[in-house]
């Protein structure tokens, strides 16, 4: 299972900026581990107060993949850092439109253009 | 010297035996020791084993329990108003759902006379374990709390306000953060002919199908509940859709229209099922997009909770009948004065079906309602007993066509409108309501 999940989940942080890449679904089976692993991971970095989430290699999120973006923007809110999210495809761009999560959880279409927001 | 040497190997020699027979009796203790090692280790494991099995049996029966309670939970009967008909379908995930709907009539107590409301509502938890069960369990009785402590008979209701007022005992309850529920809350108010809503968490639309308009999708979307959005009191508000007659609402939780096969969705089939079969009275239309979507889906049945509701409010000369020991001979009369118009006279199947509206008629050993709708299109029967079975009925009447045999056409050839003709007679049946269905004109779609 480890290994699984070190597969779909990658950290890269520079400076006060993390990037967290999920690759694959984000769905019922998996979403619990990958996100403690995350915390886990995020745990340690405590300069870290900007995470962006990529998802330009998850195809698709269910509500449990949801619960898992709501966790880590409350666990970012906690230590008065801020969560935004990268690449999602049409289909996920979607649930964030029409769920209204836009409102409160930047959506960028690239890596680049949310790593260069302040 | 020849002897010294003598004496010398058989020295060493017998050295050597006493070795090598010292090292055997090592390599014997050490292959016993290992042999029972060998053994107390298959004994190990095979204990692991029997323990792994034992949790597996032990984790399934605890959820098949949880998924009995969440069945369970689910409403035995929605309440239909009188001039509509309401069909649900419910089919849980794998193990256990996180789904639940339900609707009743708002007691306004002694002002009931000037409203005439019911509640509707639909919801989704995240996950599919024992804790959505404790979830549904929760916002359940959030709900029934709100009408038991906050709602007054007569008072306005706001389906804002109430959800306002579960989100708020959500956060008191701090659920983890990874938990949502997406919920739909509507108010359907027969005075005004309006449902007014709520709603949070979902992704796909509900659907408004009207016969002189096209279909109509209302984006219900909203922010979910969940402790890591806080309580957000401002942020769903209510919206009214018109409920005039001839009007059918389609609503699902997110199972349904997000399940694919290949690399189709079925969100995109359902829309072109509801336009071209919009004309179906709400338990056909419920059988058939049943059928549709599980020739959609084939052996792969998906991992989430599939649950959706037709409510319809057809046009037409309406009778509800509640038919009892005391009042059997004249409603009965009723019932035949009411199929006997003269629109239908010429209809090749009137006979077939006065014989079965008369065969359960003339059996009458406990309570039966009765529903019936004509209008310019269809002739509709409804027949509602809590105490008999459909199954002989139908095994007596073998010419009764049932939509979900009629779909089975469709999985052959996917391009081709599912014909309906005027010489059948159409039935549908759930636990203790059956329906029947006569066309006046040849397909409708």
């Amino acid at each position: 299972m480890l290994e699984l999940l070190e597969e779909s989940l990658e950290l890269l942080v520079e400076k006060n900026t993390a990037v967290l890449k999920f690759d694959g679904e984000v769905i019922f089976d998996n979403s619990n581990q990958l996100k403690e692993e995350a915390k886990e991971r995020l745990k340690g970095k405590t300069e870290v107060d900007k995470l962006i989430i990529d998802l330009s290699k998850v195809p698709y999120l269910d509500s449990s993949g949801v619960g898992v973006l709501l966790s880590l923007f409350k666990f970012m809110r906690t230590r008065e850092g801020s969560l935004a999210i990268a690449e999602p495809n049409a289909k996920i761009r979607r649930v964030f439109d029409v769920t209204k999560m836009t409102e409160i959880i930047p959506v960028y279409m690239s890596l680049e253009e949310a790593v260069n927001q302040n | 010297m020849n002897q010294s040497l003598l004496l010398l190997i058989l020295f060493l020699l017998a050295a050597l035996i006493l070795y090598l027979a010292a090292k055997l009796y090592f390599l014997k203790k050490e292959f016993k020791w290992l042999e029972l090692e060998q053994e107390n280790n298959s004994q190990l494991l095979n204990k692991k084993e029997l323990k792994i099995k034992e949790l597996e049996r032990n984790i399934k029966v605890k959820l098949e329990k949880a998924r009995n309670i969440h069945q369970r939970m689910l409403p035995d009967r929605l309440a239909e108003p009188a001039d509509y008909f309401i069909s649900d379908y419910y089919q849980p995930a794998e193990y256990i759902g996180g789904d639940y709907y339900n609707i009743f009539k708002i007691d306004h107590g002694a002002m009931d006379p000037f409203f005439d409301q019911y509640l509707l509502y639909f919801f989704d938890v995240s996950g599919h374990g024992i804790d959505s069960t404790l979830l549904s369990i929760f916002v359940n009785d959030s709900i029934e709390n709100y009408f038991k402590l906050r709602h007054s008979p007569g008072e306005k209701i706001s389906t804002r306000e109430l959800m306002n007022y579960i989100d708020q005992r959500y956060q008191k309850e701090d659920f983890p953060d990874d938990y949502l529920v997406c919920l739909f809350i509507a108010v359907l108010d027969r005075k005004k002919n309006t449902l007014s809503y709520s709603s949070g968490g979902f992704q796909y639309p509900i659907y408004k199908l009207a016969n002189q308009e096209s279909l109509e999708e209302i984006n219900i979307g909203g922010l979910p509940i969940s402790t890591a959005l806080g309580a957000l009191k401002d942020s769903r508000q209510e919206k009214t859709v018109d409920f005039k007659k001839n009007t059918t609402l389609f609503l699902s939780t997110d199972g349904l229209l997000e399940q694919s096969s290949g690399s189709e969705i079925y969100f995109q089939q359902l829309q072109q099922i509801l336009k071209k079969y919009k004309f179906l009275p709400a338990p056909f239309l419920k059988d058939l997009i049943r059928s549709d979507f599980y020739n959609f889906t084939g052996d792969n049945q998906g991992s989430d909770d599939i649950t959706f509701l037709v409510i319809d409010r057809p046009q037409g000369e309406l009778i509800n009948l509640h038919l009892s020991g005391e009042n059997a001979e004249d409603k009965k009369l009723e019932i035949m004065e009411f199929i006997n118009q003269n629109s239908w006279s010429n209809h090749s199947q009137l006979g077939t079906l006065k014989d079965i509206i008369l065969s359960q008629l003339e059996n009458l050993n406990s309570e039966l309602k009765i529903k019936a709708l004509n209008n310019q299109q269809l002739l509709i029967f409804s027949l509602e007993n809590s105490e008999v079975g459909w199954e002989s009925l139908i095994n007596n009447f073998p010419e009764l066509t049932s939509i979900t045999e009629k779909d089975l056409n469709l999985a052959h050839n996917q391009l081709e409108d599912i014909l309906f003709s005027r010489e059948e007679i159409y039935f549908s049946s759930s636990k203790d309501r059956i329906y029947f269905m006569l066309l006046k004109k040849e397909n409708l779609n």
